[in-house]
């Protein structure tokens, strides 16, 4: 078997470097075996640049997948993306409000609207949400306190995150209006306070979506149980820890048993 | 995948492996696609878990003179997929010859 031309063996090499390690023999043997047969029909130069890229391509998705199995539904993927959009709202403000004084320096009718729509979300979101969350510290009880800790601090943050998103959200909307009217002030009120809810109860739902261990997103949901049956088991759904910590059971409908969705150690 | 989020490049893809074009290259020479759209898009096919792959054995290619080339086959989901297709797109059944042999 004639060995490869020298420009296929270094873009290999290159193009190796960004496939995971895990994949690398693989992958290299694959593209060791394509390119012998791309080389048995003499391409032109073309071809030879279309192939580079094509190892380039697939050796770019390869890392780019295990790198989405590594951080989908992670916790650092949802800090990352409330923080990226913090900062994209704080760009669009400034974009529609011509700087960073008129961002700072906020009329009084705006910091009113932001204080009275923030205090009416959060009040609301701490009412409706006390069991619940009642339910989720409960749950927790027998988890170690370093990952105690560490599920408290992600929920603050993700919290903190979201009242901050929720803000700047309604901020995005008004500046977008360039209006100082003074009929604009419930409006604004309303706004903050439904958009303020709205990230609130959503970092709530999020929490009791993850993990309790380790703070990955649940997967794999699947039906369990007939409604039917309802009376002598629970139906609902079960979603799974893919690192398989345990899963959550969520009941479709309330019973004496199973009031609300339960926690299930592997 | 949902079927009906199956793109044009991997339909033709589907059907070129539907007719016995079973590794890389072969697949791009009747395709006509890039490289760079081929391959990715056969990982993708396989993370879909609409076609397998599976390594010729060495004895067999040691025979022919050439290093062992990478099979891709259909499965069952993705031999729905490729009917699926030709009924998306109609011309993919004439844009792809039979393979001899």
């Amino acid at each position: 078997m004639n060995p490869l031309p020298p420009l296929h063996r270094y873009v290999l090499a290159a193009a190796a470097l960004l496939v995971p390690y895990a994949d690398r023999e693989d992958w290299s043997r694959g593209w060791h075996s394509e390119l012998w047969h791309i080389h048995q029909r003499r391409r032109s130069l073309r071809s030879n640049v279309d192939l580079a890229a094509g190892i380039a391509s697939d050796a770019a998705w390869l890392r780019a997948e295990a790198l989405r199995l590594r951080f989908s539904g992670s916790p650092i993927l949802c800090m990352v993306t409330l923080a990226a959009s913090c900062i994209l709202c704080v760009r669009l403000v400034y974009y529609f409000s011509g700087g960073f004084n008129q961002l700072i320096d906020l009329s009084l009718q705006l910091r009113l609207s932001y204080l009275l729509g923030a205090t009416i979300a959060i009040t609301v979101t701490m009412l409706t949400t006390a069991e619940a969350r009642m339910r989720y510290a409960d749950a927790g009880r027998h988890l170690p306190p370093d990952l105690r800790a560490k599920r408290v601090c992600f929920f603050v943050t993700k919290l903190t995150l979201s009242l901050i998103l929720g803000l700047l959200f309604t901020a995005v909307v008004f500046a977008s209006l360039h209006s100082s009217a003074i009929w604009i002030i419930l409006p604004q009120i309303y706004l903050t306070a439904a958009f303020v809810a709205g990230t609130l109860r959503w970092a709530v739902w999020d929490q009791q979506q993850r993990c309790q261990h380790c703070l990955h997103a649940l997967a794999r949901p699947s039906r369990v149980g007939r409604p039917s049956h309802n009376l002598l088991e629970w139906n609902g759904t079960e979603r799974t820890c893919r690192h398989g910590h345990g899963s959550l059971h969520e009941p479709e409908m309330q019973t004496s048993w199973q009031e609300s969705s339960r926690w299930v150690i592997s | 995948m949902p079927l009906t989020r199956l793109s044009h490049s991997a339909a033709l893809i589907l059907k070129a492996i539907s007719l016995g074009y079973s590794f890389g290259f072969d697949i791009m020479e009747t395709t006509g696609l890039p490289s760079g759209t081929v391959y990715p898009a056969l990982r993708r096919l396989e993370r879909d878990k609409l076609v397998s792959s599976s390594w010729e054995s060495e004895s067999t290619a040691s025979a022919d003179q050439r290093p062992a080339r990478r099979y891709y086959h259909l499965t069952r989901e993705g031999k729905k997929a490729a009917l699926f297709a030709v009924q998306r797109y109609p011309l993919l059944a004439r844009l792809l010859p039979e393979k001899n042999s």
